[in-house]
């Protein structure tokens, strides 16, 4: 039970740095640190790259409201050309 | 008092170059890649000099942060696309995202696929929505608190929630690799 417990956690764990890792693409600081909990246990890396596969799946799938669409409706993609 | 009736053009194109790093984030969190995220960045000022005599802009920081996010949307939306029909059924290769790797870089089975996107269609709507405004239109939890009257914390929970629901829904459904 401990065990399963503890698993689940680094679960969460893994989701939170890779949420981190999309919030500050190009921070050092949380890519050294990412780095250090890797290393730290092997259990981290597996739970990290289970975490990065779901995310990277989620990005595959296409959304599900007209929302994007309203958002790209008004931006056309020539914004307002008006008088040459 | 109105000297200033005629209020200068809002500078587009200098929001570009003063907000350069923030843009490229925005592109990077939907991109997934640096190069590209740079490359789309340059696109989207190149546009916006194009468009800027003619607009009326308000909000011109804003107004870069949406045109980057939809320039990127449709960019990356392309590249899922290409790589549906190209990585065909199950290429089987696991590049493990290393550290400092980001999380985009493995090719995804159909199966995989289905069954994550089953997964989010089983979330309420609203969850469903957050998960999606941070996912694929590149938004902070930040903002999409302000959207939804919600705080930043919620935001984190429920997104955390949609991809606690989409892992275990893989581990149900999928073979052990």
């Amino acid at each position: 039970m401990a065990g399963s417990q503890q698993a689940g956690s680094i679960d969460q764990a893994a989701v939170a740095w890779v949420m981190a890792m999309h919030d500050t693409p190009g921070d050092a600081g949380v890519r050294a640190a990412l780095a250090g909990w890797l290393a730290s246990d092997p259990a981290h890396r597996s739970a990290y790259d289970e975490a990065c596969r779901v995310w990277q799946i989620t990005g595959q799938v296409l959304p599900s409201s007209a929302d994007i669409a309203a958002d790209a409706a008004a931006l056309p993609h020539r914004p307002a050309t008006g008088q040459a | 008092m109105d000297i200033l009736s005629h209020p200068p053009v809002p500078d587009l194109g200098g929001v570009f170059v003063t907000h350069r790093a923030r843009l490229r984030d925005a592109a990077r969190r939907i991109l997934g890649d640096a190069q590209g995220a740079e490359d789309l960045v340059h696109d989207a000022y190149l546009k916006a000099l194009e468009g800027a005599a003619g607009g009326d802009l308000q909000q011109p920081l804003s107004f870069a942060f949406r045109m980057v996010r939809n320039l990127a949307i449709d960019r990356y939306r392309r590249r899922a696309l290409e790589s549906r029909l190209f990585d065909g059924e199950e290429a089987g290769e696991h590049v493990a995202a290393g550290s400092g790797g980001t999380p985009e870089s493995q090719a995804i089975g159909r199966q995989e696929l289905a069954l994550v996107a089953q997964a989010l269609a089983e979330l309420p709507e609203r969850v469903r929505r957050v998960f999606e405004l941070y996912r694929l239109e590149g938004h902070t939890q930040r903002e999409i608190g302000e959207r939804f009257g919600i705080s930043p914390a919620m935001v984190n929970l429920l997104i955390r929630q949609a991809l606690d629901h989409c892992r275990a829904a893989l581990r149900r459904g999928a073979p052990p690799r």
